[in-house]
C-alpha cells in the first residue's frame, strides 16, 4: 500500500488544482513541498495515540518532511445499509489541510447513497479548506435533529440541519462534511505541525517562506525560535519580512526570536539597521525586542550614535530606556547625544538630561570618571 | 501585695500608652477651605479617556505644556472604567491603518501581560470571521498604568476629580474654571481640546451640540463564573438568557492559543446589560445610569440562580460605570457622512484612519450593521474636529462632528485614539505658528503626525 502511495505520489499528486482522474478522485491545495523538488521519496508511520491510527509522513530521501496522510475508513449508513468509506486524508507540513482522495473505485455519497456530483466535491474540498467554519462548535447531534431510531454513524439522517450550519456542509452529506472537517481540523493537524516543527531547520524555513499560501508563512515565523542558528539567509528572510511583510508577520516575528538568537551581533545590527526604513510600530517592536537579548553589541551603540537625531522624543525615550536595561555607557553616545540638549522640545530634552545625570550617578558609583 | 504592684505596673503602661508620640500627632483639621489657584499652560485637555489620553502624550511629547483633566479617578474611560477593554480595529484588509500613541499603548499592555495579538493577515468576513476578532483585549487596570506612567514620562499635569464649569475666551487665551475635591482652579490656556466624549467642553464654551432624540443604549460590562455551559441543559432555560451565559463562557480565558497560524487569541469572558438612555453628559444622568445598570445585573444575577445548573453563579467582575455609547456631537465644520465613511473618502485635510462597520444599536434589542466594501477605509477631517465658529478649540472621540451612521462606527476605540493624536498635533502647531487649528498648515501637520508614528492617509 505505501509503495503504491509513493508511486502515486511522486507522479501528479501535488498539482495546486483539483482534479479527477479516471476512477480515482482527488481534490488538493498548493502543497509547500513539491514532490518534483525530490527525486526519492520515504513514506514512514507515526502511530498518533491520542487518534488511535497511523500518521503517515511522506519525506525525501535526505529526511526533509513533504506532507502527511492518513487512511480513514468510516461506516456512511443510511435506513440502516451502511457501506464502508475509505478516504485518504492529506496534510502539508506546517499542518494545513491539503486534499482527499478517494481511490479503487471509492466514491463519497449522501443520505441515499447518491453519489457524489463534481460540484460536490468541489463544493466539501472548499468546505474542508477553511479552518473558520463553526463545525467545530456543534457535535454532529447538534448539528442535526435526530429521528430517536437512529444509529450513530450516518449520513442518513433525515432530520433538519441546524439552520445557521446548513451553508457550511454539503447538503445532503451533513456526517461525512462534519467527520472530514473535523478530523482535519482536529488533533491530527496539531500533531503533523509538532512533527514537522521537530525537524525545523534553516533550509525547511526558508522553503517554508517561499509558499505560495501566507499561512504557511505564518507557521515558520512562529516557529523561527526553534532554529538552532541563523544563517544569513535566514536572516535576509528576517530583514525582508520586517520591510515588505503583513504587520502582523513582522510582530510575530521579534516575538518569536529568542533570546539567545538575539545575542548574535549579526541580527542585531541588522534589526538596529532597519530603524527608519520599516514602519513606526515595528521600530518600537524592534526597540522591545532587544531588551530580550542577554548583552548588546558595541556596534548596535556605535550604529545608534549616526540616528540619534532623526528619532522621534519618544523613539530615542525607547533607545535610551534600552541603554539603561543593558548599562550601556559610550562615552562616544553620550556626547553625541549631549547635543540634543538644548532642545526646543522639552519632552527630548528631559528624557536627555535624564540619562546624563544617571550615568554620571552610575559613574560616581563605581568610581569612574 | 503582688496584686497591688501588677495593677500599678498596668497604670504604667497605660500611662505610657496616653502619653505615645502617635498620640500627641493628632490635630484638629483647620475649617474647610475651598484652595484656589491659577495655572498657565499651553494645551489643556478635558477627559482622560480613551482620547484624552492619547491627545495628552502626544502634546506632551511634542514639547507642549500639558494639562489633563479628568473627573473620575484613573485613564482611559471606556477602555478601562467603562470595561471595553478589547479597543479596535487597528487593521484593514492586511494593513495597518491605525497606529501611533494609542497602538504604542495597547502593544505594551499587551506585552506586560503576556498576551498576544489576533491574526490580523486574516480579513474578516463577516461570517464566520466576525470583525470584532481584530479587536486587541488588553488587561484594563494595566492599561490605565500605563497610560498614566506615559502621561507623566510625557510631561502632562494630570489632575483627578476635577471637572470644568465656566470656560471663556479672552484676548486670545482660554480662562477654564474647574472644580474638584477642595480645589477651585483657572486654567489659563492657548487651546482646548475636549475629549470628554459628551463635548462637555465645546458646549461650556458656547457651541453648538447636536443629539438624537433616541440615543443608543449604554453597556454596564460585567463578567459571571461560577457554572459550566458544557453541562448546562438550556432546554430548562429560558432563551432569552442562553447569550447571556454562553457569551460570557464563550472563551475561556485560561486557553492559550497554540499557534497564530488560524487563530485569533481568547478575548476576555465578557457580558453586558444594556442601559436604555444612558447619559453621561452630567453627574446626575451618569448616576441614573449607572444605578440603572447596577440594578439591572442584580436582577439579572438573581435570575440566571434560578435556573438549573445556575445555582451558583457568582458575580466575578463589574466595572465601576456604565460605558456610553452616544450622547452630544459637536456642529464642526465639516461633518462626516454616513456616505463619506462607507465610501472611504479623502480629504485634504484627512488627518487618520477609521475602520468598522456602520453600528447602530437602535433599540437595545437589535443592531444595524453595514461592512465597509473591500478596500474601503474610512478617514477622519481636521474639519471634523473643530466646533463651527471656534477659535484655538479642538474635539477628539466620539463627539466629533458626523451624521449619526457615520458617527455608529466613528465612535469606536482605536478611530479615537488616532483622531486624539491628530488633533493634539494641530493644537501644538497651531500654538507655534500663532493661528487657529483650522489654519495650522497641513502638510507641517501631517509631517508631525507621522514623526509621532501616526498613519496619516494619503500622506
Amino acid at each position: 500500500m505505501i509503495n503504491w502511495i509513493k508511486g502515486l505520489l511522486v507522479g501528479a499528486l501535488l498539482l495546486p488544482f483539483t482534479f479527477e482522474n479516471g476512477a480515482d478522485i482527488r481534490y488538493f491545495q498548493q502543497s509547500t513541498m513539491p514532490l518534483s523538488d525530490s527525486s526519492d521519496v520515504i513514506v514512514s508511520s507515526i502511530y498518533d495515540s491520542l487518534a488511535n491510527r497511523d500518521i503517515y509522513q511522506v519525506k525525501t530521501s535526505t529526511g526533509t518532511p513533504v506532507h502527511y496522510y492518513i487512511e480513514l475508513q468510516e461506516g456512511v449508513c443510511f435506513e440502516n445499509e451502511c457501506r464502508p468509506l475509505n478516504i485518504l486524508i492529506y496534510w502539508n507540513i506546517t499542518g494545513r489541510y491539503l486534499g482527499f482522495e478517494l481511490v479503487d473505485g471509492e466514491f463519497l455519497s449522501k443520505y441515499d447513497h447518491e453519489p457524489f456530483s463534481q460540484m460536490e466535491y468541489k463544493q466539501l474540498h472548499q468546505l474542508l479548506a477553511d479552518p473558520f467554519l463553526p463545525l467545530g462548535n456543534y457535535t454532529f447531534e447538534e448539528l442535526v435533529k435526530r429521528p430517536e431510531t437512529d444509529s450513530t454513524s450516518l449520513d442518513g439522517v433525515s432530520g433538519a440541519t441546524m439552520k445557521d450550519v446548513l451553508e457550511y456542509i454539503v447538503p445532503g452529506a451533513a456526517y461525512t462534511t462534519h467527520k472530514l472537517w473535523n478530523v482535519i481540523h482536529g488533533p491530527i493537524q496539531q500533531q503533523v505541525s509538532k512533527l514537522t516543527a521537530q525537524q525545523l531547520d534553516a533550509l525547511l524555513f526558508n522553503k517554508i517562506l517561499e509558499s505560495s499560501d501566507e499561512s504557511d508563512w505564518t507557521w515558520a515565523i512562529e516557529r523561527i525560535g526553534l532554529l538552532p542558528d541563523l544563517d544569513d539567509f535566514v536572516i535576509k528572510s528576517i530583514v525582508q519580512i520586517l520591510i515588505e511583510g503583513e504587520h502582523f508577520q513582522s510582530y510575530l516575528l521579534l516575538k518569536s526570536l529568542s533570546s539567545r538568537q538575539l545575542e548574535s551581533e549579526h541580527l542585531q545590527l541588522h534589526l538596529f539597521n532597519l530603524i527608519g526604513k520599516v514602519d513606526f510600530s515595528i521600530e518600537n517592536m524592534i526597540f522591545d525586542k532587544l531588551v530580550d537579548a542577554s548583552l548588546l553589541h558595541g556596534s548596535v551603540v556605535h550604529a545608534s550614535i549616526s540616528i540619534l537625531k532623526e528619532l522621534s522624543g519618544a523613539q530615542l525615550g525607547k533607545l535610551l530606556k534600552l541603554y539603561s536595561h543593558h548599562n550601556i555607557e559610550n562615552a562616544g553616545f553620550n556626547q553625541e547625544l549631549s547635543h540634543l540638549v538644548p532642545n526646543e522640545n522639552s519632552f527630548v530634552e528631559r528624557q536627555v538630561l535624564q540619562f546624563l545625570e544617571n550615568q554620571n550617578q552610575s559613574a560616581d558609583a563605581t568610581g569612574d570618571l | 501585695m503582688k496584686r497591688r504592684k501588677m495593677i500599678s505596673t498596668m497604670g504604667a503602661i497605660s500611662l505610657g500608652i496616653a502619653s505615645s508620640p502617635l498620640a500627641k500627632a493628632e490635630v484638629v483639621k483647620k475649617p474647610y477651605k475651598v484652595t484656589e489657584k491659577t495655572i498657565e499652560t499651553d494645551i489643556l485637555i478635558v477627559g482622560g479617556g480613551t482620547a484624552g489620553v492619547v491627545a495628552a502624550i502626544q502634546a506632551g511629547r511634542a514639547g507642549a505644556k500639558t494639562i489633563l483633566v479628568e473627573s473620575g479617578s484613573q485613564l482611559g474611560g471606556t477602555t478601562t472604567t467603562g470595561g471595553v477593554s478589547f479597543p479596535g480595529i487597528f487593521h484593514a484588509w492586511g494593513k495597518q491603518v491605525i497606529g501611533g500613541i494609542g497602538w504604542e499603548l495597547v502593544m505594551d499592555a499587551v506585552n506586560l501581560n503576556d498576551d498576544i495579538l489576533p491574526n490580523f493577515s486574516i480579513v474578516p468576513n463577516n461570517t464566520t470571521i466576525r470583525h470584532w476578532r481584530h479587536q486587541v483585549t488588553v488587561n484594563p487596570a494595566l492599561y490605565a498604568m500605563l497610560a498614566e506612567e506615559k502621561c507623566v514620562e510625557a510631561g502632562v499635569e494630570i489632575r483627578y476629580y476635577e471637572t470644568p464649569t465656566t470656560i471663556t475666551f479672552n484676548k486670545g487665551k482660554w480662562s477654564v474654571k474647574t472644580v474638584g475635591k477642595g480645589i477651585s482652579n483657572e486654567i489659563i490656556c492657548d487651546q482646548i481640546i475636549d475629549c470628554t466624549g459628551n463635548a462637555t467642553a465645546a458646549s461650556i464654551a458656547g457651541y453648538k451640540l447636536l443629539r438624537e432624540e433616541d440615543t443608543q443604549p449604554g453597556s454596564f460590562v460585567f463578567r459571571i463564573g461560577g457554572y459550566d455551559l458544557e453541562s448546562l441543559d438550556l432546554s430548562k432555560i429560558p432563551k432569552e438568557y442562553h447569550s447571556r451565559l454562553k457569551q460570557n463562557m464563550l472563551i475561556n480565558s485560561d486557553v492559550k492559543v497554540e499557534s497564530s497560524v488560524n487563530n485569533f487569541p481568547p478575548t476576555s469572558p465578557y457580558n453586558y446589560v444594556y442601559v436604555h438612555g444612558a447619559d453621561s453628559s452630567t453627574s446626575e444622568l451618569h448616576t441614573k445610569a449607572n444605578l440603572e445598570g447596577r440594578a439591572s445585573l442584580l436582577q439579572l444575577i438573581r435570575k440566571l440562580r434560578t435556573f438549573p445548573g445556575c445555582e451558583k453563579i457568582k458575580l466575578l467582575d463589574a466595572r465601576p460605570e456604565t460605558a456610553i455609547r452616544e450622547t452630544y456631537r459637536i456642529e464642526g465644520l465639516y461633518k462626516i457622512t454616513h456616505n463619506d465613511y462607507v465610501t472611504g473618502k479623502v480629504f485634504e485635510d484627512s488627518l487618520s484612519y477609521s475602520f468598522y462597520p456602520i453600528d447602530l444599536h437602535r433599540d437595545g434589542k437589535s443592531i444595524y450593521q453595514e461592512f465597509l466594501k473591500e478596500d474601503v477605509v474610512a478617514t477622519i477631517p481636521l474639519r471634523a474636529l473643530i466646533p463651527k465658529n471656534s477659535q484655538n478649540f479642538l474635539v477628539a472621540g466620539r463627539c466629533l462632528s458626523s451624521d449619526r451612521l457615520a458617527n455608529s462606527a466613528l465612535r469606536v476605540q482605536a478611530s479615537c485614539m488616532g483622531m486624539a493624536q491628530a488633533a493634539a498635533a494641530a493644537a501644538v502647531l497651531a500654538i507655534k505658528h500663532k493661528v487657529t487649528p483650522a489654519d495650522v498648515p497641513l502638510a507641517e501637520l501631517k509631517s508631525m503626525l507621522k514623526e509621532h508614528g501616526g498613519i496619516v492617509p494619503n500622506a
